[in-house]
Formats: C-alpha cells, sequence, structure tokens
C-alpha cells in the first residue's frame, strides 16, 4: 500500500512540478507585485502600497474600455462564428463524399500561425492597394481606410477571428449533429414538423450543452489571444483595439508600470477562470449524459 | 396530370434548395482559402507588383528574389531551426511529463484522482499575459531569458494541462485488461507503464504530440519576450521582419508560408483528432 502510494507521487511529479512552478508560483508572484509598486526599469526597491493598483485599474478609464472592447471582440465574433458555423453544418450533414472533402478543406485556418494570419490580413486591409478595398471597387463600393477607422478596425480583427474559428465550431457541430440518434427527427418529421421547427425544437435542444462548451472553450481562447491584435492593428487605431491582453502586455512591457500591469492580469485571471468554472461543471455535466 | 405538376414544382424547389446550398459552401469555401492563396500569390511578388493595382491574380512574371533574402540575408533557416528545436523538445518534454500523470491518475484510481485531473485542466484557464510578467522576472533572476530551456519551459506550461487532459481521454478508451494480465505475471509498474500501455496508445500518443508541436510552433507571446534576435521562433521572426523593413509584402508572404506550411501538413494528416484537441476531447 506504501508503496503504491509512493508510485502514484513518482509518476505524478515532474507534472505537478512544471505546473506549480510555473502556474501557482506565477500567481503568488503577480499577488505580491500587484500589491506594490515596482517598475521593471526603475533600481527603486518594492514599496507595499496595499489594493491601490486594484482600485486604480477599476478607476482607470482606459482599462474599463479594454475590458468593454474585449467583450465586443468576443461576442461579435463568437455570435458570428456560431451562426455561420451551424449554417454549414446543417448544409453539409449527411452528403456523403462532399461533406468529407469539405471537411478537410475547412479544417486548414484552424491551426495556422496566429502571426502570419494576421499579416496576411493587414495586407489584404491595406486601404490604398489592398485587394479587399480592389474587390469593393468592382462592384462599384468606394474603398475604406480599414485599419483606420475605429469602427472598421474591429471589425477588422473579428473578420480574422472569425475566418479562422469557424470551421472549428462547424466541425463540433456536425460531429454533435451526426451523433444525434435519428428516431426523435423521424417521429417529428411524421408529425409534420416543417425543417425550421425541426432545427428549433429538435436539434438545437439536443445540442446546447455541446454548443455551450464550445462557445465556452472559443471565449477563453479569443481573450488569450495576443498575435492576432499585435499583427493586424497593433491596437490601433490610437486605442481603439487594444483588447485586455494586448494593453497588459503594452503596460507591462511598453511603459514597464509592472506592478499596475500584474494587477490588471489578475483581474483579466479572475474574468477567465470564472469563465473556466463554467465550461469544467458543464463539461462535467456532459460527460455524465453520454 | 395534376400530380405530375405538383411533382415537377416539387423538384424545381428542390433544385433551388441545392444550387443555394452549393452556392453557400462555393462563396464559403472562397472566402476562406482566398487570404492563403493571396500569401502565396504575393510571395511571389517584386515589391512593385506587390502593390499594383488592378492586382496581379495569377500569371504573371514572379520572381524567387523574396525567397534568396528572407533565407539568405534575414536569417529566416535559423529561425525555422529555432522553431523546431523548440517545437520538438517542449512535445518531448509534455509527453513525458503527462503520460506518467495520466497512467498514474487513471489506473490508480487514488482519492481525488477526478478533481486532481480537474485542477490540472483549469491551469489551462490562465491567460498566458498573467504568466508571462511573473516568469520573465523568474527568468530574469536564474539566467534563462533568451535560451531555448526558458522558451521550452515555458510553452511546457501551457501545453501541458492540454496534453495531460487529452492523453487521459484517449486512456480512457484502451482496455485494461492486458495491464492487468502482465501485471499478474509480475511486471513492475513501470514496466507495464511504457511496454504495454504505451505502444496501446500509440495513434492518441502521436496525435497529443503533433497537436502539442502546432500550439509551440505557433506561439507568440511567449516567444517574444522571452528570447531576442538569434534565438527568436518563427512567429517572432515576422514580427520583426515588420518593423524592420515596413511594408516589403513579398518577404512578409514568403515568411508567412513559411511558418504556417509544416502546421498546415501536419493538420490534413490529424484532421479528427485536431478537433478532438482543441475541443479538449468533447469531439471524439
Amino acid at each position: 500500500m506504501k508503496r503504491k502510494g509512493l508510485t502514484i507521487i513518482l509518476l505524478l511529479l515532474p507534472t505537478m512540478s512544471i505546473l506549480l512552478a510555473t502556474t501557482i508560483y506565477p500567481l503568488i508572484y503577480s499577488i505580491y507585485l500587484s500589491l506594490g509598486e515596482w517598475r521593471l526599469t526603475f533600481p527603486k526597491p518594492y514599496t507595499f502600497i496595499g489594493m491601490s493598483n486594484f482600485i486604480n485599474a477599476f478607476m482607470d478609464i482606459f482599462f474599463l474600455a479594454s475590458i468593454a472592447r474585449t467583450g465586443y471582440y468576443v461576442g461579435f465574433s463568437v455570435l458570428i462564428e456560431c451562426v455561420l458555423g451551424l449554417a454549414l453544418a446543417l448544409t453539409l450533414q449527411g452528403t456523403g463524399t462532399w461533406k468529407k472533402i469539405f471537411k478537410s478543406i475547412f479544417i486548414i485556418p484552424i491551426a495556422l500561425t496566429p502571426v502570419g494570419v494576421g499579416y496576411i490580413f493587414r495586407f489584404m486591409y491595406q486601404a490604398d492597394f489592398g485587394i479587399i478595398n480592389y474587390l469593393l471597387s468592382c462592384v462599384g463600393i468606394s474603398g475604406k481606410k480599414w485599419l483606420a477607422d475605429p469602427v472598421l478596425a474591429m471589425f477588422a480583427l473579428c473578420s480574422l477571428d472569425i475566418w479562422q474559428w469557424t470551421p472549428f465550431i462547424f466541425l463540433c457541430l456536425l460531429a454533435g449533429i451526426e451523433s444525434l440518434p435519428p428516431e426523435l427527427d423521424e417521429a417529428a418529421q411524421i408529425d409534420g414538423a416543417s425543417k425550421w421547427q425541426l432545427l428549433r425544437y429538435i436539434t438545437l435542444p439536443q445540442l446546447k450543452l455541446l454548443i455551450m462548451i464550445v462557445l465556452f472553450i472559443r471565449i477563453l481562447w479569443i481573450m488569450k489571444g495576443y498575435a492576432p491584435v499585435r499583427a493586424l492593428t497593433e491596437g490601433g487605431p490610437g486605442q481603439h483595439t487594444a483588447v485586455l491582453t494586448f494593453k497588459i502586455f503594452n503596460q507591462a512591457f511598453l511603459y514597464y508600470s509592472t506592478s499596475y500591469a500584474a494587477a490588471q492580469s489578475l483581474i483579466m485571471l479572475g474574468v477567465m477562470l470564472t469563465i473556466g468554472i463554467v465550461i469544467i461543471s458543464k463539461y462535467k455535466k456532459y460527460m455524465k449524459e453520454k | 396530370m395534376v400530380s405530375e405538376k405538383k411533382k415537377n414544382k416539387k423538384s424545381l424547389r428542390k433544385r433551388w434548395a441545392i444550387s443555394g446550398k452549393a452556392l453557400f459552401i462555393g462563396g464559403y469555401t472562397v472566402f476562406l482559402l482566398f487570404p492563403i492563396y493571396w500569401a502565396i500569390v504575393t510571395s511571389f511578388k517584386t515589391r512593385l507588383q506587390a502593390y499594383q493595382i488592378p492586382p496581379l491574380w495569377l500569371f504573371f512574371k514572379g520572381t524567387l528574389s523574396n525567397y534568396y533574402s528572407l533565407f539568405v540575408m534575414r536569417g529566416f533557416s535559423n529561425f525555422f531551426l529555432n522553431s523546431f528545436i523548440v517545437a520538438t523538445f517542449t512535445t518531448l518534454l509534455v509527453i513525458l511529463c503527462a503520460f506518467p500523470a495520466v497512467y498514474a491518475i487513471n489506473r490508480f484510481k487514488f482519492r481525488h484522482a477526478e478533481n486532481l485531473a480537474f485542477w490540472i485542466l483549469s491551469t489551462y484557464m490562465f491567460p498566458p499575459i498573467a504568466i508571462v510578467i511573473p516568469i520573465y522576472m523568474l527568468f530574469l533572476s536564474y539566467g534563462l531569458l533568451n535560451t531555448y530551456i526558458g522558451l521550452i519551459l515555458a510553452h511546457t506550461t501551457f501545453n501541458l494541462p492540454i496534453a495531460v487532459w487529452l492523453l487521459r481521454t484517449y486512456m480512457m478508451e484502451i482496455p485494461v485488461e492486458v495491464e492487468e494480465a502482465a501485471q499478474i505475471d509480475g511486471c513492475s509498474t513501470f514496466r507495464v507503464m511504457f511496454k504495454i500501455t504505451m505502444p496501446i496508445m500509440k495513434p492518441g500518443l502521436i496525435a497529443t504530440s503533433l497537436l502539442c508541436f502546432i500550439f509551440s510552433w505557433n506561439e507568440y507571446l511567449f516567444a517574444s519576450t522571452l528570447v531576442s534576435r538569434e534565438k527568436e521562433t518563427l512567429p517572432v521572426g515576422i514580427g520583426s521582419l515588420w518593423t524592420d523593413i515596413g511594408l516589403e509584402w513579398g518577404e512578409i508572404g514568403v515568411a508567412t508560408l513559411l511558418t504556417i506550411t509544416p502546421v498546415l501538413i501536419i493538420t490534413l494528416f490529424l484532421q479528427k483528432h485536431l478537433i478532438r484537441g482543441l475541443s479538449l476531447g468533447v469531439i471524439k
């Protein structure tokens, strides 16, 4: 019995030590930093200032704006991804060979390097010679200054995420739809349900849990993402696309207000852990149902 | 007669529906592939051609100078090597740590095993930006900044939870009976783990490894803060290319293609496993 315990500890040791060193230690260190005043570039020693950094963060109009911006970025992207992903899944469901082909094509963007994708989009969105403005001019729409306009720049950022991640939602939903038992569908069809009713009252309710999990995973990722913003808009114009991660990064490594950045990152961590707890509880429920 | 008309009408509607569907899927496919096509085409253009309106679509007298200057003058072969080293060793480290941990969690039904697994998963929720500041400070004081080891450790952080979680779902699918038989025959735990479980789990291990490789390969935030110049990985290389030379889009196209091609190839092999990994094992 004692030997068994030892074996377990030995097996878990590498993983646990790395995770403790790279998540728990940073967490404690962040808390320590956030409660003081300290800058990476100043030789001035650390001084304890209590909750000031947190209070400042919640009074900081730019920080609050970046939270709101992140919310918009996440909400808009995920909404479009879901609608489009569902439409694609419903269209391709049960089409045999075609489905296979398109599944292989649609998977392409998912894992592509975000920085690379960001630069491709930046090139396409250029105002003077970008291909998007050219295509718009072909159908008679005058060119827009995509990356110089606050609203359009945000849209450009969302479009990148939509381009890259709609396929993920599509593939998840398709797998979900195909795993559903056909009996319910058939029964409803015999009862004369329309296609819309079938979707609304039969298919979607059964997929609810799956959709929730996939959504939360997506929300988590978008919030973690730094590279797309960095490559496509660099937070601009002005601060109009500076979402949380980007904002905190600049705070830490551009303005070197290290302790303030640590406080902001802890606030963000709080938000994400809340989302994380929701995912995990849904996840447990999903696994139990299966 | 009447029924025939009805039938015709119905088949007409059906035909409309099918062409509508085809249009939708076709349009989406174009939307999806266009940026990649555009990067490829641009990579063969000279500076002037890249700015040309109306644009050059396909048949033009291209140039290979972007490829030449990127590899020879800007050291991208070096960045490629860095990326490869970091991603490979990250993957090895992750699997070597995760596999025994998963074995312990799945096969020894100790108390709180389930909770431990969920705790490990929850570390995946940490935003990298919250970790990167303290890790930077930590590496600064231990001299790990601008080293491969430092970056590999950092990349291990966010890969480990996914790997543990994913391997766990793969291990749940294989039967315990063989292992138990071997145990009765007197094999030690470690022998069973490496000689019996590991070979059976090969597909899952390969899929998880490739996923870790992709994540590490694509990673930007840690790489851009923890290493610089000669240790830079490809994603960071593209970023610095932008600041160094501004609007040389052809070269940025080449750099992007260089970065995404390996991932693209892996993706086409992985397909189902990729989705399984990204959905944390929800989609099988």
